[in-house]
């Protein structure tokens, strides 16, 4: 399905770099919509969204949910396995930095903003289950990978629980809750005592 | 688990910069007051003094003992579950002391950030984890999700215990790693 085998990487971080790119996919892992509705959402030519669309759904990060009937007119939904839209470590080898170097820093910029605003909102506060956890973590090589493995473990717990809770939204018709979950680790800086 | 006059009085300690940076280099692992001072850059005599403070708010304990240039110093560290807040603990303390403390905590974490990715290591490596996942929840998903993250916090705190123990015992130098996780509804 995909010829090249460093396409699929450059089209993930092409999300991360592109304003248009990462508003498609944030609103379709929030639920499935048409290209009509995310060009509504995102306030956007149509014609913008489409090109978008197409490029990822070439790579199949983008895939086809189901049809709608709206005005007489039938239209396409689709939606985002948010899965396949990890980039892992072995996809970004061989890739050069300033590849992945700016789509990150946009990411972070991005998640930033979230955070903040949350913060601003009293987010946080509004519900127990509600976490902002910041820990500086002494750790020795065997420590680095048992935290990789809970990172790992938490996503995949976080995305069964997304799935089942898709699941019994579809049936019962509750209000959805639109969240956020982010994990950050990295290495200090060698100065960086705080 | 914190009782709610505990839990105020660590987010008081916790809500200066300065103090921040203090737990912050003692949860990295014990140090004393000349090593604190030295690292951070301040008179002694300001750290023996905010010391206090976050030893009686139960964030720093004394470690331990040694000579140092024929005195006797003590060493601190800093207790990583301290660091840590559930949900309920938080509730009914007043809204300003919780603005001033989640401010100095993102702004330090922002730090943080922005000084890894200027020297490099945010990137770098394999273990680096950097995820946003926009999730569409029913109210059982969301506590679940919430408690899918504290699990992994509680491992986290276990692995950090682990590592100490380690580390003391090879007197071997951590690699330090800054983890964070948030989980909030998107505001409307």
């Amino acid at each position: 399905m995909v010829e090249n085998p460093k396409r699929l990487p450059r089209e993930k971080l092409a999300i991360l770099g592109n304003d248009i790119r990462l508003g498609i996919i944030t609103s379709l892992l929030l639920g499935p919509a048409s290209v009509a509705e995310l060009a509504a959402e995102l306030e956007v030519p149509v014609a913008k969204v489409r090109y978008h669309l197409n490029r990822m759904r070439d790579v199949n990060l983008v895939e086809l949910y189901g049809e709608t009937s709206r005005r007489g007119v039938t239209e396409n939904l689709f939606t985002v396995d948010p899965r396949k839209n990890l980039m892992e470590p072995d996809e970004m080898e061989g890739l050069p930095r300033h590849r992945f170097d700016r789509p990150y820093t946009r990411l972070l910029k991005q998640m930033f903003r979230e955070v903040a605003e949350a913060v601003e909102a009293r987010n946080f506060r509004s519900r127990p289950e509600h976490t902002g956890v910041r820990l500086p973590l002494p750790l020795d090589e065997r420590g680095w990978r048992e935290s990789a493995a809970i990172y790992r473990q938490l996503i995949d717990e976080v995305l069964t629980v997304r799935e089942a809770s898709l699941n019994r939204l579809e049936a019962s018709g509750e209000t959805p809750i639109k969240a956020l979950g982010m994990i950050l680790s990295f290495e200090r800086a060698a100065d960086g005592s705080g | 688990m914190k009782a709610g006059s505990e839990a105020r009085a660590v987010i008081l300690a916790l809500s200066d910069p300065f103090r921040l940076a203090l737990v912050t280099r003692l949860a990295l692992g014990p140090a004393s007051a000349a090593e604190l001072a030295a690292d951070l850059d301040v008179p002694v005599e300001q750290v023996r003094y905010q010391l206090k403070r976050l030893r009686a708010a139960g964030i720093v304990t004394i470690h331990g003992e040694r000579e140092h240039r024929g005195a006797v110093e003590r060493t601190f560290v800093a207790d990583g579950r301290k660091l840590v807040f559930r949900g309920e603990e938080l509730a009914g303390l007043p809204e300003r002391e919780l603005r001033g403390h989640d401010t100095e905590l993102l702004r330090i974490f922002f730090r943080e950030v922005v000084e890894a990715a200027r020297t490099g290591s945010l990137f770098d490596e394999d273990e680096h984890f950097l995820v946003r996942m926009p999730l569409l929840l029913d109210a059982q998903g969301f506590r679940e999700v919430g408690e899918r993250f504290e699990a992994a916090l509680d491992r986290l705190l276990e692995v950090r215990t682990q590592c100490l123990a380690r580390l003391e015992e090879a007197g071997e130098k951590p690699r330090s790693a800054t983890s964070a996780f948030f989980f909030f509804e998107i505001p409307k």
